[in-house]
C-alpha cells in the first residue's frame, strides 16, 4: 500500500482532528489504512458484502475507541489488533451459521503437481475456503495469521493477546485438524 | 500425522499465499461510507448520553436504597417488627379471602 502524500497531515494530527469531531480527518485516516484492514477482513470473509461489513465494524470500533490510543505503538499496529479481534469475534458469531461445505475435486488436484502456478493458487484458495471454516475459530485465526499472512508467533501473540505458547498449541491443533480434513476428503473420493 | 501430510499442507499454504484476496471492489468509496457510519454512531451516542449515565448511576442509587433501608431498620424503633406484623396480617387476610372464596 502506498504511504501518505508528502504534504498530507501527519497521523497524529489526523487523530487529533478526528477526536475533535472532524469527519474528513477520519475519512483520510480510513483511506490510509483501508487496504491493510480489508485484506485481513477478507481472510475471514466469504463474500465482498462480508468484507465490507467486517471492515466497517473494525473502523467503527477504532473510531469509538480512539481516545484509548496512546500513541505508544504505531497506529497501524493498534488498528491491526482491533481488526484481528473483530475478525475473531465475527468467526465465533458466524460459527453456528456456517454449514459444512463439501470438499470438491480441489483436494485431490492439489495432491498432484500442477504446472500452472496460478491454477494451483486458485485451487488452494478454493480448498482452504472450504476447509478452514471447519476449524474452531481460534485455530482458524492462528493458522491464517501464521501461514497465510506470514506473521511470526510473537506477532500473532501480540495481535490476539494470547501467549506465544497458546498460539503454538493452537497452530499445532489447527494443522492436525486440517490434515485430518484433507485425509477424509481423499478417503471420501476413494470410497 | 504423517510428514507427507505436513508437506502437503505446506504446499497448500504456499500456493494459497500466491492468491492474495482482492479487495478492490470494497475499497472503492469505503472511507466515505466509514465516515458516514461514524457520524451516525456519534449522533446516536450523543442522543443516548442520558441512557449511558443512567446505567452508570445504577450502583449509586442501589447503594443509596440499601443505606436508607439499613438506617431505617437501625434507627426507627420497632420498624422491622412492624413490617413483619404487617406482612403476617396481609398473609392471614389473603388466606381468609381465599378460603371464603372457595379456593383450595
Amino acid at each position: 500500500m502506498a504511504g501518505p502524500e508528502p504534504d498530507s497531515p501527519s497521523e497524529e494530527r489526523l487523530i487529533a482532528a478526528v477526536l475533535e469531531g472532524d469527519d474528513g480527518a477520519f475519512a483520510a485516516l480510513v483511506a490510509r489504512h483501508k487496504r491493510r484492514v480489508l485484506r485481513i477482513a477478507a481472510r475471514f470473509s466469504r463474500t465482498p458484502q462480508e468484507i465490507e461489513e467486517l471492515g466497517q465494524e473494525i473502523f467503527l470500533k477504532a473510531y469509538m475507541d480512539l481516545r484509548q490510543y496512546r500513541g505508544e505503538a504505531p497506529f497501524a499496529h493498534w488498528l491491526s489488533r482491533i481488526a484481528v479481534r473483530s475478525c475473531y469475534d465475527a468467526l465465533r458469531k458466524r460459527r453456528r451459521e456456517i454449514g459444512t461445505l463439501p470438499l470438491d475435486d480441489t483436494a485431490l488436484y492439489l495432491a498432484d503437481d500442477p504446472a500452472d502456478d496460478r491454477d494451483q493458487a486458485e485451487a488452494a484458495r478454493a480448498l482452504l475456503s472450504r476447509a478452514l471454516p471447519r476449524l474452531r475459530p481460534a485455530e482458524r485465526l492462528v493458522i491464517t495469521l501464521l501461514e497465510l499472512e506470514e506473521r511470526t508467533v510473537r506477532e500473532v501473540a501480540a495481535l490476539t493477546g494470547w501467549s506465544e505458547v497458546n498460539v503454538k498449541v493452537r497452530a499445532f491443533r489447527a494443522r492436525r485438524a486440517l490434515k485430518r480434513i484433507l485425509e477424509e476428503a481423499d478417503d471420501g473420493k476413494r470410497g | 500425522m504423517t510428514a507427507n501430510g505436513d508437506k502437503r499442507l505446506d504446499r497448500l499454504f504456499a500456493a494459497a499465499r500466491g492468491a492474495a484476496p482482492d479487495t478492490s471492489r470494497v475499497e472503492e468509496g469505503f472511507e466515505a461510507r466509514a465516515a458516514a457510519r461514524a457520524r451516525e454512531a456519534r449522533r446516536r451516542g450523543e442522543g443516548g448520553l442520558f441512557g449511558v449515565w443512567a446505567w452508570r448511576l445504577v450502583p449509586l442509587f442501589a447503594g443509596l436504597v440499601i443505606t436508607v433501608g439499613v438506617w431505617t431498620a437501625a434507627t426507627v424503633p420497632g420498624s422491622v417488627l412492624d413490617m413483619g406484623t404487617e406482612m403476617a396480617a396481609a398473609w392471614d387476610a389473603a388466606e381468609l379471602a381465599d378460603s371464603l372464596g372457595g379456593g383450595g
